[in-house]
């Protein structure tokens, strides 16, 4: 802007169109509307949010589901869970049944406290 | 209906207890019919009942619709027109599947998980009592 006012006007004879931005001849293209660009780029993004979001439910409708129920593991896995609690429970039993385990002493501590130790 | 686009059934205009029984109707149609409210597009109701008296998705304006069902209208481009004939073909794809089926399935795989979370929890429970019980004995 201020350019335009420094030069004189006969130096800039012939870029007018140029500085101005926008050319009025007939012959020059016009400008893309950017608004309407932005627009397009808006429903293509969103259409393909639309065909990613099908592909993936037709994926796992189709074929993860199905096949999830063909081959199940879920049954096993509660099986072995099971047999694992059972080997667990074994131990700690095995290890709270000890005549000297903690269990015991805390035991007898309680019910001598309650009901006097046989000693008395 | 919800095979290629979503919907949203407005049922503001009836009154509390007619949108119960509409509600009701629309349900009946969709387990009579073998339909799925939620695939391949959801079925939303813009109603002024709880949203616990259905399964169905439910709003109580037309502002609170998800981003999906406000899209302006333009002539499509090639790319765009190419995409939705894509798109076509998907949604035929879902259609045809068994929604019954599918349900029955998740509702197996969901209920059999939490099994396995259930006594997953209860192994680790175990493991850690041995654990802590085995560090005292060794102390001793």
């Amino acid at each position: 802007m201020n350019k335009k006012k420094l030069l004189p006007p006969e130096d800039l004879k012939g870029f007018e169109e140029f500085i101005d931005g926008q050319s009025s001849d007939d012959s020059f293209l016009p400008r893309g509307n950017s608004p309407k660009k932005y627009l397009n780029f808006e429903h293509f993004t969103f259409l393909t949010n639309d065909s990613d979001r099908l592909t993936k439910m037709k994926d796992l409708l189709m074929d993860k589901i199905p096949f999830v129920t063909k081959f199940d593991q879920g049954q096993k896995l509660i099986n072995e869970q099971l047999s694992e609690i059972r080997l667990l429970k074994k131990n700690i039993f095995g290890i709270c049944n000890r005549s000297d385990s903690g269990y015991r002493r805390s035991m007898s501590e309680i019910f001598d406290l309650f009901f006097g130790s046989p000693k008395d | 209906m919800n095979t290629s686009q979503p919907v949203a059934l407005n049922l503001k205009h009836f009154d509390l207890d007619q949108q119960r029984e509409i509600v009701g109707l629309i349900e009946n149609y969709f387990s009579t019919n073998n339909h799925s409210f939620k695939y391949p597009y959801p079925v939303y109701l813009i109603m002024d009942q709880e949203k616990t008296i259905t399964a169905m998705p439910s709003v109580r304006t037309i502002e609170e619709l998800p981003k999906f069902f406000n899209q302006k209208e333009s002539k499509m481009n090639v790319k765009e027109s190419h995409l939705i004939g894509k798109n076509k073909l998907l949604q035929q794809a879902l259609k045809n599947i068994d929604i019954e089926q599918i349900h029955e399935n998740i509702q197996n795989f969901s209920i059999m998980h939490r099994r396995v979370y259930e006594l997953e929890k209860e192994r680790l429970f175990y493991r850690s009592i041995l654990h802590r019980l085995v560090k005292v004995t060794k102390n001793e």
